[in-house]
């Protein structure tokens, strides 16, 4: 459906980019037009990924090597960005760790708790402030730029086995929406909450996947697991100029769990 | 260019004689479908119907039919699968607003019958009569999509319309519940637009602007919204891209609902 290249002449900016949701969003953006940053904390992966999208898009992609949790890695990641491109009109905020699962959140180590905070929350306030002025002020008509964020399912309703996590993730919608409706009218903020997608998160195994799914009681109603094509999909709908009247909104793409199927959860109960 | 991802595909809209029903009608005939579109306004029906036809070239079929009441659309689905031979998209649109600014506690029995039947039951008996046909389909992996058109007003209640506001929550959880029922095979979500230029408000900017000053309205993406704005929308609906997606409630509102000031008309002053 929007296969034009509707990004010809625009840069994207994506996070945690080297492999997972965030290599799909590379694909698919510079398959229409977009010229890429992809940022990533793992270097040889990234490097190869970036030099993959590049070969098969005929796109620059250009790769860095940065830690989102760190302010003055950020703020040159950034810097180094805008002078790759000229402008950045996507930036897919993407990058997020899971540790401790199926740990108690109260058994949980205080250097866990902050590293996730840290890479997951603190990192995407990060890369936003750092990105965003200059963002706004972008003379592309309607809108300067589009920033997507990854949240999660876990977001939305509590996962208990990753509860730092959840926590995380339930503070990106928050964040989002004080995004939004600080960026408006120039910038649409919103949100892809995917749920159970064979990802790195899950050592790219369906096995392990529904080993979670089952441990958790989890029900789907679209009955078969996300793939990482799936969530591709609605970024490239919020990255359009089809979602331009959207903004501060949280997109499940989960096939109905969160909503309309059943959730994680690990408490036992007879009544 | 635009993708022909409906070619050989039909689409059913009700209320598509105007407003985003129109909208929808050139968007997916423009992308290959054949549609039935339905309407309880004849003239305008026909009228709409031939524009479509004669600008995409795809079959457009108008049928005339009350969504409240049982027996026509009863009537009208037996036609509509003598027209096409699949019904892809259901967009389940038709609804009404009536006793604008009339205090809950004071609305007439008759309009409350009126406003339930046509926006909920109405959505609901139209559901009813098509998706068991939708679900034996055999189009992969998905065999029908369908579309509700909830609003804002069914997110966060909105005094100035009460008994919309009640009708189009019942909206969103008849889509939810249909999207249980009806998965794997068809997905059900709803699309909730905030305030755009339609029939509504007498296609009139003025009567918006009336209606977001006295609801002390604010849109943080500060433009009052369009036709175009909830076509898009639909186009990702009934798209592939929106395969896994279900059960959920979309608003279209420039922010309003989740981010913005919703319509309130509460005294205060602290």
């Amino acid at each position: 459906m929007m296969d034009e290249n509707f990004l010809e002449g625009k840069g994207a900016l994506i996070t945690g980019a080297a492999s997972g949701f965030g290599r799909g969003f590379a694909y698919a953006y510079a398959k229409r037009g977009a010229n890429l940053v992809l940022v990533d904390i793992n270097k040889e992966l990234l490097n190869e990924t970036a030099k993959k999208v590049e070969e098969s898009t005929g796109r620059n992609v250009i790769p860095i090597v940065c830690d989102v949790s760190k302010s003055d890695q950020v703020e040159s990641m950034s810097k180094q960005a805008f002078e790759e491109l000229d402008n950045i009109f996507i930036l897919n905020n993407n990058a997020g760790v899971a540790l401790n699962f199926g740990k108690d959140l109260l058994r949980i180590d205080e250097e866990r708790f902050d590293k996730q905070i840290a890479v997951n929350l603190k990192g995407q306030w990060l890369v936003s402030k750092s990105i965003c002025k200059r963002m706004k002020k972008q003379t592309f008509k309607p809108i300067a730029g589009k920033v997507i964020h990854t949240a999660s399912i876990a977001g939305m309703v509590v996962d208990n086995a990753f509860p730092v996590y959840s926590i995380t993730k339930a503070g990106i919608i928050m964040m989002v929406k004080a995004l939004a409706q600080s960026l408006a009218p120039n910038i649409t903020v919103n949100a892809i909450s995917p749920g159970y997608h064979v990802t790195g998160i899950y050592d790219n195994r369906e096995d392990i996947m529904k080993m979670t799914m089952d441990q958790g009681h989890v029900k789907t109603p679209m009955n078969r697991y996300g793939t990482v094509e799936d969530v591709v999909n609605v970024s490239v709908f919020l990255a359009s100029p089809l979602s331009n009247f959207i903004t501060g909104h949280n997109f499940p793409v989960d096939g109905g769990i969160t909503e309309v199927g059943v959730t994680a959860y690990y408490f036992k109960s007879k009544v | 260019m635009v993708e022909k991802f409906l070619e050989g595909k039909g689409a059913l809209i009700t209320g598509g004689a105007s407003g985003f029903g129109r909208g929808a009608a050139y968007a997916f005939a423009e992308r290959g479908a054949d549609l039935v579109l339905v309407d309880v306004n004849e003239e305008l029906l026909i009228e709409t119907s031939k524009n479509v036809e004669k600008k995409t070239g795809q079959k457009v079929i108008p049928i005339v039919c009350d969504v409240s009441n049982s027996d026509q659309v009863e009537a009208m689905a037996k036609q509509v699968y003598k027209e096409l031979d699949n019904v892809y998209i259901l967009f389940n649109n038709a609804g009404i607003a009536l006793s604008y600014g009339v205090n809950i506690c004071r609305i007439k029995e008759e309009n409350w019958e009126k406003i339930m039947n046509t926006n909920l039951k109405g959505q609901w008996l139209v559901a009813k009569a098509f998706c068991r046909k939708m679900k034996a389909q055999k189009f992969e992996p998905i065999t029908g999509k369908m579309i509700h058109t909830s609003s804002i007003a069914g997110m966060v209640v909105d005094g100035g319309v009460p008994l919309y506001s009640i009708s189009k929550a019942g909206v969103i959880a008849l889509t939810q519940l249909l999207s249980q029922t009806l998965a794997p095979k068809i997905t059900v979500n709803s699309i909730a637009p905030g305030l755009h230029v339609t029939g509504i408000y007498r296609n009139s900017e003025e009567e918006i602007r009336i209606k977001i000053e006295s609801g002390h309205i604010k849109t943080p993406l500060n433009r009052i919204g369009t036709v175009e704005d909830v076509v898009k929308l639909l186009i990702f609906l009934a798209s592939p891209m929106s395969n896994f997606i279900t059960g959920h409630n979309f608003p279209i509102d420039g922010g309003i609902a989740e981010v913005g000031v919703p319509p309130n008309y509460i005294k205060s002053s602290v």
